[in-house]
């Protein structure tokens, strides 16, 4: 075993006594925490800490810096967000480090800290608002706007109006995907981080932009075939596997023959389809960092399954965009940082361009 | 705004109290479960929609395609009946197209009713460890006569050894299916590689040749039932456009890939791949695809 793969084990293996021992340390450094954020307030610090040494095992067993230096900026916006300073965060991940360090044998505790450090060191620059993801001026940025509002404002007969109409007044079917659902739902997303939209809100516009995606379905599949096939599933929870959904449904739109298995679906049953459905090609997304560790071990199911010989291996997702040769440390045979380059790598690996 | 369209905004402002996470989790699986129904649904309906049009497309065939040749078996039949006076030479050129039009509508029929099996499930494959590159060689024997007849040449690239556990008759059949379309479109003079080897993998075999190429809007549908990809074969040799569907449905029973590679004017190039055959396989296996 690598000393990275050591570290992260060992991570893994104490995650529980590890975020309790953060919990504590943090709280035992300024007591008057306990008044301000009373015992819920500590049962979500521990949850945090939970979140901070998954986030931390992944990246030590990708060996990206990059994966754990973008969960602290997600963290310091989602927290800023929620009225919790950066330097609150900064006290909590040097708490962290103190807690590896005196916890895990000296190797580990070494890369790890390392880890936090890059992580402490980059927490100062970063921005308390993450960037908006529907640009003024980009195309059908007015209409992405609107669907979203109406979605905010739980409409969803209006918001599926405006797909209809657009379509009618001859936007593509492409466009409404790549330019309306899918910055809409990135929004959505950000909205959630930054706290100005409640969870509730979150799940009914990302259940009622689903709605509105299966209405289309009839023109989806009228589409002329490509004669290739993908089978397309997501390790990720069950809240954010639209994204896959939406990239399959694009593969549907450029005539491939697609079958989407959703979330977590047991890695026989992948297997399975793929033999069945002869697919050309398997993607596979991963929403955050700590499923890699599972996007790994579906693809060497895959890769030791008779009758999936030919089948070629897409992955993308958040992580894979932050680290550009994660794709090749988890075994895939390529990875692509949007759908629309996923189309164009799965054709290359499919033989087809 | 509409009544529905302001309960719903009404909804909305609910949803800033707290709702249990757990309920609201699963609810969304739910909602992810129905997409996912829904998505397989409309899939289902455009497969329906496909058959359709194929049931439609055999019920042209049946009115046109073998209307036509049922027409001249019917003509110079009823010409042999009626005209006592026919010379020796007449008669036998009237004979000759009644059985080339029974031959072409024998053809049809056994295309048709193989895909008809295939499509209802009874691929039966009786498959035997064999020497593939053997197979290949006596089927462009085969159709080196005819290609000769037609001012063409096969040349076969025989590479490492070749086994694999195969039905014979039916790989048979893809070989005389893909080589006597490269003889069918090749202009006179021309040449058609046939390639059989090993890859590691498996068996692969290639048939290119240089015929006028598919066009790309056609590559992608070359393999679906009644597509006959645009080109008219040289000496009138039609069919009803299941032959590389039939092939297809062949190679995928074995566990094989079929692609094809083609550009107008550059002729084709036809891959199968098989998988590796087992060495120690020498009893036969039945297999139903």
């Amino acid at each position: 075993m690598s000393a990275a793969a050591e570290a992260s084990a060992a991570i893994t293996a104490g995650a529980a006594m590890l975020a309790a021992a953060v919990t504590e340390r943090h709280y035992a450094a300024a007591p008057e925490r306990v008044a301000r954020y009373g015992e819920a307030g500590r049962a979500k610090c521990l949850e945090d800490a939970g979140y901070h040494l998954a986030y931390l095992a992944q990246a030590i067993a990708s060996g990206e810096p990059a994966l754990f230096r973008d969960y602290v900026a997600w963290a310091r916006a989602m927290l800023a967000g929620r009225k919790v300073s950066a330097q609150e965060l900064a006290r909590n991940l040097d708490v962290l480090r103190e807690v590896l360090s005196a916890e895990l044998p000296p190797g580990p505790a070494a890369i790890a800290c390392e880890y936090v450090e890059a992580g402490l060191a980059a927490l100062p620059a970063l921005p308390d608002e993450p960037p908006p993801c529907i640009v003024e001026g980009a195309p059908n940025a007015a209409l992405a706007r609107t669907f979203l509002d109406a979605l905010l404002a739980g409409e969803r007969r209006r918001a599926s109006g405006l797909v209809t109409d657009a379509l009618e007044s001859g936007v593509p079917l492409r466009d409404i995907y790549l330019q309306v659902f899918q910055p809409s739902q990135q929004e959505l997303g950000r909205l959630w981080q930054m706290n100005r939209i409640s969870v509730a809100q979150e799940h009914y516009a990302t259940a009622a932009t689903q709605f509105v995606m299966s209405q289309l379905y009839p023109r989806l599949f009228a589409t002329p075939r490509n004669g290739l096939t993908l089978v397309a599933t997501c390790v990720c929870g069950d809240l954010h596997e639209i994204g896959v959904r939406m990239v399959s449904d694009l593969f549907e739109i450029e005539g491939w023959n697609t079958f989407y298995l959703g979330a977590n679906v047991p890695h026989d049953s992948v297997v399975r389809t793929l033999v069945e459905r002869r697919a050309d090609v398997l993607a596979v997304s991963a929403t955050i960092t700590p499923h890699v560790a599972q996007v790994r071990a579906l693809i060497a199911r895959v890769r030791a399954a008779e009758g999936c010989e030919g089948v070629r291996i897409l992955v993308g997702g958040y992580p894979f965009n932050l680290a550009p040769g994660l794709w090749r440390e988890v075994g895939a045979d390529a990875g692509a940082g949007d759908a629309l380059q996923a189309l164009d790598v799965a054709a290359r690996l499919a033989g087809r361009a | 705004m509409s009544a529905a369209g302001r309960g719903e905004s009404a909804g909305a402002e609910r949803w800033r109290t707290e709702i249990d996470p757990v309920l609201m989790e699963e609810l969304s699986r739910l909602n992810n479960e129905l997409a996912t129904a829904q998505r397989e649904l409309a899939r289902n309906n455009a497969e329906l929609a496909r058959l359709n049009a194929q049931k439609n497309a055999l019920l042209g065939i049946a009115a046109h395609d073998l209307r036509n040749p049922l027409d001249v078996i019917a003509s110079y039949s009823r010409f042999l009946l009626e005209d006592d006076g026919l010379a020796e030479d007449e008669r036998e050129r009237f004979l000759r197209r009644i059985m080339k039009s029974s031959e072409f509508m024998r053809g049809l029929v056994d295309e048709l009713l193989d895909y008809a099996r295939i499509e209802a499930g009874r691929l039966e494959l009786d498959r035997q460890a064999c020497d593939v590159a053997a197979l290949v060689e006596e089927n462009v024997a085969l159709n080196g006569v005819i290609a000769e007849a037609r001012g063409l040449r096969i040349v076969l690239e025989r590479g490492e050894a070749a086994r694999a556990r195969v039905d014979v008759s039916k790989i048979e059949q893809v070989l005389n299916n893909l080589i006597g379309n490269a003889v069918k479109f090749s202009p006179p003079g021309g040449t058609i590689t046939v390639r059989v080897g090993a890859d590691g993998a498996g068996v692969v075999i290639e048939v290119r040749d240089q015929g006028p190429g598919i066009a790309p809007e056609a590559i992608e549908r070359i393999f679906e039932p009644f597509e006959k990809g645009g080109a008219v074969p040289r000496g009138g040799d039609k069919g009803a456009g299941l032959g590389l569907a039939i092939v297809r449905h062949i190679v995928h029973g074995h566990d094989g890939r079929i692609s094809v590679s083609s550009r107008p004017g550059g002729g084709s190039l036809f891959q199968i791949h098989l998988p590796a055959a087992c060495a120690d396989a020498s009893a036969g296996e039945r297999t139903r695809s």
